[in-house]
């Protein structure tokens, strides 16, 4: 087997690591960056961007520039998180055949897991450019909210990009893994992951290697991008009250005010002041106008400070949900670029009433839990593996719009379980077995992950037939259904393969559709 | 058929438009003082002439010889700023980055047909250069003043289409390309259904991007800016051609940065190649 990458396939930028001599090494792109902008665009001259490339020019072409398009995977066209993003992204969300989001970019029409699959390539590319041998095994991380839908995607997304996906790991479990917490002793800690452009807490308990989600929450559309649109805003506002230009209808000056934006948010982590310079952003009958402004770390501070209070808001009720007080938590780890802010970690310690955990770049820690996991695997080193356990239960619907549990959240994969049911009718032939995922006790209410049906029952009066009907989640969480006839011996079965996700013969397509284009582009 | 004097001094009037928005201002000049010799009344000649003037004294092009900086024809040596004067940036219609350290282009003057000046207005005045530019290079002349008040004359006697076409290819010839391709842009716009404007149009783009390409190497060349911001800002760049030199980071290619400006890659490198003959930034592996 070749060496295992680590990927954290981010919503907002992705980062690729691999251990090296026993010591983990995260792996920069081509520009010398260690993260890579979860981005992919068509130019207007038709080429295919990733990354930095799509960034750069994901305002002046935002039509045809796709991001965040994690918080599409593995969702129904109808979901909430689906609607918003339609609101509020530049790029066409349409409806797929699976009632699965898709994206529209020119005349082409792009799955998520397409999407995802592109920055997964990218990710790949730069691993084996540093690596100088080809990859092909890879840990990719999601979020512990992440169905099984969603997950399988992402795995679909692997594929995509030729890889095998040798596990999907919860980001919070890989956190855990990068500071090498949870083996030998007990310990309750909290992940504050503020990302690019979600921010998630999650409270685990950690102890004799297995790790436990108490409790998992966040806001899909909170982000650093918030923080750059402040900035963005205060500067155009400061920009109009100077020169008396409004740039809010111009996309180039907004690219440049964007890039400038990010850039001093970051720099003012570590710097008191910087300064703005972009010249020629606009022009008049009096020349050519530069915008040369100030900002200060208090100014920004006050410009988000409103964000900030709201992801503390979401670790209280986080916390209450887990059954904790502040106080109970022994760890907090940062996660995500966005908590390098001091604003953020001076809320944070105040909140859990002590320093968060540093040591571990907190772009970077996911990846390198990962690339630790991966290499665990490879080991076989069974010290080094941490068990995950499934983050929401695992039922089917019964008879009346119940949801019977056949699987509770927190236990711990890979896992099996069984149960029998019965007809609810004299000489029911078939049984539909409707899967689902979720907490509540109606059926409705829960996400349904897929469907089948077992035929040739025996006829018999309702109730005396004997249905088992079996759960099996693997080590990635990915589930697969079976039903059997207990008289007959007949027997159903599905690996959940639900609203959204690829076929092979869709994955082969694609696969081969890159491959073209990747020769054209070489010609 | 002999020229009428009406058909001189409009001629004249034209083409001291078109020297002057190349920035010869010294034939500008003397067509125009043709034109008050024919008619000494001419109100349009005197403003022209009146407001060239301090121009001509200031950027010394009087002392020019007019032959060596006419064009490839004349065999001698050109100097950068008069060979592609004005170095027009694309869309929208803005003007070029003028360098204090080189004599520096007046604004063009509307085209010779009223109803084509929306699309070549007269252009503002580039940037008077700060007196503290950097030695060893020479002083920078003053920018013109203004162009010439009014907008040319309509060509008398005959379709001011046909007269811009005219002076189109009577650029082409010369190798002036770029204040061609004005004129052609500026016929087309107004007038879409000339084919033949259109034709003479695209003929010449593909040159131009053909020369863009050859001057700015192949697409994985890598720009380079090559002066400090302070000098920068000593040139008056359009919103346009500031967005591209943004994008200039000195590991981006040609064919990267033309995809990353979200531009028509003709309009792009049309910019980066004012850019690069301006002196801002240099192609290089």
């Amino acid at each position: 087997m070749s060496r295992v990458i680590g990927i954290d396939l981010g919503t907002t930028n992705s980062c690729v690591a691999v251990i090296e001599n026993g010591q983990p090494t995260v792996i920069p792109n081509t520009g010398g960056y260690k993260t890579t902008p979860s981005m992919f665009a068509i130019s207007q001259d038709g080429k295919r961007l990733v990354g930095h490339l799509a960034k750069r020019q994901a305002i002046t072409n935002s039509r045809n520039t796709v991001y965040a398009s994690k918080r599409l995977i593995g969702r129904r066209f109808d979901a909430t998180e689906v609607q918003k993003s339609i609101d509020l992204c530049p790029y066409e969300i349409v409806r797929g055949p699976n009632d699965d989001p898709r994206i529209k970019l020119g005349e082409k029409i792009f799955t998520c897991p397409e999407i995802s699959g592109i920055i997964l390539r990218e990710m790949k590319r730069v691993a084996e450019e540093y690596l100088g041998e080809p990859v092909r095994d890879a840990v990719i991380t999601v979020p512990a909210y992440f169905n099984d839908t969603q997950r399988q995607c992402t795995k679909d997304a692997g594929k995509i990009a030729g890889l095998e996906v040798l596990r999907i790991i919860n980001e919070p479990t890989a956190a855990a893994l990068a500071y090498g917490l949870g083996r030998k002793t007990e310990e309750k800690i909290a992940v504050y992951d503020l990302g690019g452009g979600t921010f998630d807490i999650s409270i685990l308990e950690l102890g004799n290697g297995v790790i436990e989600v108490l409790s998992t929450a966040g806001n899909t559309f909170l982000g650093g991008e918030d923080f750059d649109r402040r900035v963005v805003e205060h500067l155009l506002a400061r920009f109009q009250e100077i020169e008396g230009i409004d740039l809010r209808s111009d996309p180039m000056a907004l690219q440049r005010l964007k890039d400038a934006a990010e850039k001093a948010k970051c720099d003012l982590s570590s710097r008191e002041k910087v300064e703005i310079n972009l010249p020629f952003i606009a022009s008049d009958a009096k020349g050519p106008r530069h915008l040369t402004l100030e900002l200060e770390r208090t100014t920004l501070e006050g410009l988000v400070d409103d964000i900030v209070r709201q992801s503390i808001k979401i670790v209280e009720q986080c916390l209450r949900d887990a059954g904790l007080g502040a106080g109970d938590v022994d760890q907090v780890l940062l996660v995500g670029g966005q908590t390098r802010m001091p604003l953020v970690q001076n809320q944070v310690a105040e909140l859990f009433g002590k320093r968060p955990h540093k040591g571990v770049n907190p772009d970077e820690v996911v990846a390198v839990g990962a690339a630790i996991q991966g290499e665990a695997l490879l080991s076989e080193d069974k010290n080094l593996l941490l068990l995950d356990v499934t983050p929401l239960s695992l039922g089917i619907a019964t008879f009346g719009g119940h949801f019977a549990r056949l699987i509770e959240r927190n236990t711990t994969v890979p896992v099996r379980k069984a149960h029998v049911f019965t007809t609810t009718r004299d000489n029911q032939s078939a049984v539909k077995i409707r899967v689902l995922q979720g907490e509540s006790d109606v059926a409705a209410e829960n996400d349904l992950l897929g469907e089948f049906v077992l035929n040739g029952i025996r006829p018999a009066r309702k109730g005396e037939p004997e249905v088992e009907v079996s759960f099996d989640i693997d080590a990635n969480g990915i589930v697969s259904v079976s039903a059997r006839d207990n008289a007959t011996g007949k027997e159903q079965s599905i690996t959940v393969n639900a609203t959204g996700t690829l076929s092979p013969e869709e994955i082969q397509r694609i696969v081969e559709e890159n491959e073209l284009y990747e020769v054209q582009l070489k010609r | 058929m002999a020229e009428s004097k009406e058909q001189a001094v409009a001629r004249l009037l034209r083409e001291g438009l078109n020297f002057y928005g190349m920035g010869q201002v010294a034939q500008a000049l003397r067509c125009w003082r043709q034109v008050l010799a024919l008619d000494p009344g001419n109100g349009e000649a005197q403003d022209y002439v009146q407001t060239a003037s301090p121009v001509e004294n200031a950027t010394g092009t009087r002392e020019l010889d007019p032959e060596a900086i006419g064009g490839p024809s004349s065999g001698h040596p050109e100097p950068v700023a008069a060979r592609e004067a004005p170095r027009d940036l694309p869309t929208p219609r803005t003007p070029l980055p003028a360098s204090p350290a080189r004599p520096a282009a007046p604004a063009r003057p509307a085209a010779s047909a009223p109803k084509a000046a929306p699309a070549a207005a007269p252009r503002p005045a580039v940037a008077p250069a700060p007196k503290s530019a950097p030695a060893p290079a020479p002083k920078p002349a003053p920018a013109p003043a203004a162009p010439p008040k009014r907008a040319a004359p309509p060509t008398r006697g005959g379709d001011p289409s046909d007269a811009l076409l005219l002076d189109a290819q009577r650029l082409v010839a010369e190798g002036q390309l770029e204040g061609a391709l004005d004129l052609l842009e500026a016929l087309t716009r107004k007038d879409p259904s000339r084919l033949e404007a259109q034709s003479y149009l695209d003929t010449l783009r593909s040159r131009l991007f053909k020369s863009y390409r050859e001057r700015l190497g192949d697409g994985v060349s890598v720009p380079r800016v090559q002066l400090d911001l302070e000098q920068v800002l000593k040139f008056n760049l359009p919103p346009h051609a500031g967005f591209v030199l943004s994008l200039v980071d000195g590991a981006t290619c040609v064919d990267d940065l033309v995809s990353l400006s979200g531009m028509d890659a003709f309009e792009a490198l049309r910019l980066l190649s004012s850019l690069v003959d301006a002196g801002i930034v240099e192609v290089g592996r």
